[in-house]
Order: structure tokens, then C-alpha cells, then sequence
């Protein structure tokens, strides 16, 4: 849940900041349509590096998605999918928690 | 710079992000499919609340102010117009929650998703029960004619049995009808637990095909198979038209709801077996599944159609209906559309005049 919720305390305190890290390719589209939701189909345990994941999202089961995933967002903003409970997942997740963490820090409240 | 697809590792020779579309699968999206249903939904499910509502509104009026039920058939016409409209009536509320998401609160969201599949169970229930007294009353003869002094009674009491079995049925929905935050839009959804979220979704699959198609027909077809025996072999009486009716009910009923029955039980199969399937795979099956939807949602306004306007009585009383609001003179008797008593031949709950 962490990058979900990282992302949305982002959107509440800084919207340029949220578009920065949350940048999900289009995730401004409206969602929904008879439930055609945007999902992993499938994950593979192939280890990616560090520096070309901005962020990510967990895809949960009941999101209306039939499997739950790690999303990693790319910077060239593709969105790939990995299985939640792999350790290098875990350990990237926490990585991109940190530098996340750290940007917040960095940018002054603007009024 | 190496081809996409390289194992990991091969990155580190890579400038940039070529390789990145093969290592990990991609996140399937289906933003034209979202925007068809944008699209789809709305226009079709809005024609169908409009036309149905005034199809089953006019059932309801004329069997509420004309006719005093006498078959179990009358009773289920009534309670099947009444389902109709309920289910027509909640086709906005989606179309509101598909534009805009879900304002109202999860209460709400309850009642919408829990009315949807108790309308949508009962609607077969009705049409299944009707098949039966059909039978009964064309069929067996003298069974129909023991039963018909208390015909009235066994019609409420089929119609309630119908509605608690519906409501038992849409208990799911009701229980975890839940108005969420879904990305960047709060939706009505059902939501099962986490642990069998899977699981339930393809139970609830499998009990919608098997209770609200497969029952529903095999009764259909064999009670209205015996009803067609039975008027071939008599002579005399117009048997065609009648004939004709059987037919129209139960192609209606195949035409509209097994294309969707289909992509429900794929889907089901889909969730219990846990088949992989591809991004393309996945987008038809959300296409046909709306589509088909839609398709089947039809099956409400055809209903007054199929069941009650096919028959003489209900456009007499139409008729009386018309006139008593003043549009219309008094009843003309000349007036190709009004019923002869002679000509009440057709397949009729009333086992005299077979």
C-alpha cells in the first residue's frame, strides 16, 4: 500500500510533486466503464534496475484485477509488472519509499 | 545495444530502456475498450430504462387496474413486469457510476448492486415459473383443472417463493456492494474479500450462468417442447400462432442471453483455473462481456412484448386503457387490434380452451 498512499499524500500536498513521482503514463484518465479496469495479466521474476523505475503501485486483487502485482513506472513511463513478494521487488519498493521520502523533504511548501 | 527480451544482466549494455518491454510483463491497458464503454453503455442502457419503462409501466397498469389474476401465469406476468422495472431502473445509476463514479455512499452502492442481481434472478425465476404453469395448464389437463380453484393463491405464493429465492441469491451483492476509491475515481463494486476474492468472482460466474441461464432454459424448452406436442395434436384451434409465440420466446431468450452466459462462463473459467491470457485475449473478452451485457439487458423490454402483448387480452386492455384516459373513443369492435371472443385461441393459461 505504500506507493499508493505515498502517491496520494503527495497529490493533497503538492500537486506538482505528485505529477513528478505518481506519473502513472495517463493516470489522470477516468477509470471504470463496467469494470475494464487497467490490470497485470501476469508477472515474471526478472530483476530490473533501480535507476530506470520512477515508481510504483500495488495492483491489490480486489482492484477488480484477477492476480496482485507490483507495478514498477518506468522512466520512459511503461509499466511492468512483477510479483508482489519477490525480495528484489520488496527491496525496490523500499528504495523508491526512501527516495521518495527525501523529495518530499526537499521541496519548500508552496503557499 | 542488445534486442528487447535479453535476460537480466543485459541492461548494463543498453543506454537506455529498449530491453524494458521484455524483460517484465507490460500492465494490459484497455483505454479503448474504457472509452467504447464511455460510450456504449450510456446510450444503450438509457434506451433500454426509457423503453422499458414504459413497456413494463403499461403492463403493470393494465394488469393492476383490469385484470384480476386467475393463473399463476397473471401473477407472474405482474411480479415479472415489476422486475423488469426495477432492473431498468437501476441501468442510469451504472451509467452514472461508468461517467462520473459513485457520489452516493456505500448504502447506496448496496442497494444498486444488490437490486441489479435480485432483479436479475428473480426476471428468470418469473419466466421459468411461467413455462411451468404453461405446461401445466396445456399439458396436464386434469392436474390444471384441480388446481385452478386455488390457481390465485399458488400464483402469490410462487411469485413470493420467486423473490426470496432472488434475494437469497443476490445476498453477495449485497454484503460486499462497496463504493471504493479506485485509482483516481471512487466506483460501486463488488468487492469480496481478499482471500477468496478470486474464488467468489468465479463462484458468482458460475451461479449466474447455470441459475440465471441453464435452468432457466432447459425448464423453457421442455416445458414449452411438451406445450407444442400437445397443440400439433390437436386439431381444430389455430395452433400456428400459438406455435408461433413458443418459438419467439425461447429464440428471444437464446438469442439474448447466451452470447453473454458464454463470456461469463469464459470468465468464470478464466478465475477458477487461473488461465494466463493475453493482453489482446483480455481486451475482446471485456468488449464481448459489454457488449453481450447490454444484449442481455434487452431481454427487459421485450419481455412485455413477448409475453404480454403477444396476447390479445393485454391489448384489449390496452385499448381500455387508452380510452379510459380519453386519448382513444370507447371500444370499437371493428378495430383489427381488438380481441373477438372467438379468436382467444392463443396459447392461453386456461386449460378449456385447448
Amino acid at each position: 500500500m505504500g506507493g499508493t498512499q505515498a502517491c496520494r499524500s503527495a497529490v493533497f500536498y503538492q500537486p506538482a510533486v505528485s505529477h513528478l513521482l505518481c506519473f502513472v503514463g495517463k493516470s489522470q484518465r477516468v477509470h471504470g466503464g463496467n469494470n475494464v479496469f487497467d490490470c497485470c495479466l501476469g508477472t515474471r521474476d526478472n530483476p530490473i534496475p533501480s535507476r530506470i523505475v520512477r515508481s510504483y503501485r500495488l495492483q491489490l486483487v480486489q482492484d477488480g484485477c484477477d492476480i496482485p502485482a507490483a507495478v514498477f513506472i518506468t522512466t520512459r513511463g511503461k509499466r511492468l509488472c512483477a510479483p508482489p513478494q519477490a525480495q528484489w521487488v520488496l527491496k525496490l519498493q523500499e528504495k523508491l519509499n526512501a527516495k521518495f521520502a527525501r523529495k518530499v523533504r526537499a521541496i519548500p511548501v508552496l503557499s | 545495444c542488445l534486442e528487447q527480451g535479453q535476460e537480466a544482466g543485459s541492461w548494463e549494455h543498453c543506454d537506455g530502456d529498449s530491453w524494458e518491454g521484455g524483460i517484465l510483463p507490460e500492465l494490459c491497458e484497455k483505454q479503448a475498450v474504457q472509452s467504447f464503454a464511455r460510450t456504449y453503455q450510456p446510450a444503450v442502457y438509457l434506451l433500454l430504462s426509457l423503453l422499458g419503462t414504459v413497456g413494463n409501466g403499461l403492463v403493470l397498469l393494465t394488469h393492476t387496474r383490469y385484470r384480476r389474476a386467475h393463473s399463476i401465469t397473471d401473477v407472474c406476468l405482474l411480479h415479472l413486469a415489476l422486475s423488469d422495472l426495477l432492473l431498468l431502473l437501476t441501468l442510469p445509476f451504472a451509467v452514472t457510476d461508468t461517467l462520473q463514479g459513485w457520489s452516493p455512499g456505500t448504502a447506496t452502492c448496496k442497494a444498486l448492486q444488490g437490486l441489479y442481481a435480485l432483479n436479475f434472478y428473480s426476471g428468470f425465476l418469473f419466466l421459468t415459473c411461467i413455462s411451468v404453469d404453461r405446461y401445466v395448464a396445456i399439458v396436464q389437463v386434469p392436474a390444471a383443472c384441480r388446481l385452478r380453484p386455488r390457481a390465485r393463491r399458488h400464483g402469490w405464493l410462487t411469485a413470493g417463493l420467486a423473490w426470496l429465492l432472488a434475494t437469497l441469491l443476490a445476498l453477495p451483492q449485497f454484503i460486499y456492494g462497496r463504493a471504493e476509491q479506485h485509482q483516481d475515481l471512487r466506483l460501486c463494486r463488488v468487492v469480496f474479500p481478499r482471500a477468496v476474492s478470486r474464488a467468489a468472482r468465479g463462484a458468482t460466474n458460475l451461479v449466474q450462468v447455470v441459475l440465471g441461464f441453464a435452468v432457466p432454459f432447459l425448464v423453457m424448452v421442455s416445458c414449452y417442447a411438451a406445450v407444442a406436442r400437445t397443440l400439433l395434436a390437436a386439431r381444430g384451434a389455430q395452433p400456428h400462432r400459438a406455435l408461433r409465440v413458443l418459438l419467439a420466446l425461447v429464440l428471444v431468450f437464446v438469442a439474448l442471453q447466451l452470447p453473454h452466459s458464454l463470456m461469463v462462463l469464459l470468465d468464470a473459467a478464466e478465475l477458477l483455473a487461473s488461465w494466463e491470457v493475453s493482453c489482446a485475449q483480455s481486451r475482446r473478452k471485456d468488449l464481448a462481456l459489454l457488449v453481450t451485457g447490454g444484449l442481455a439487458n434487452l431481454r427487459c423490454c421485450l419481455n412485455p412484448l413477448l409475453y404480454a402483448f403477444l396476447g390479445q387480452r393485454f391489448r384489449h386492455e390496452l385499448w381500455l386503457l387508452a380510452s379510459d384516459a380519453g386519448c382513444v373513443g370507447p371500444l370499437d369492435p371493428r378495430c383489427p387490434s381488438c380481441p373477438s371472443p372467438r379468436r382467444r385461441t392463443s396459447i392461453s393459461t386456461c386449460p378449456d380452451v385447448v
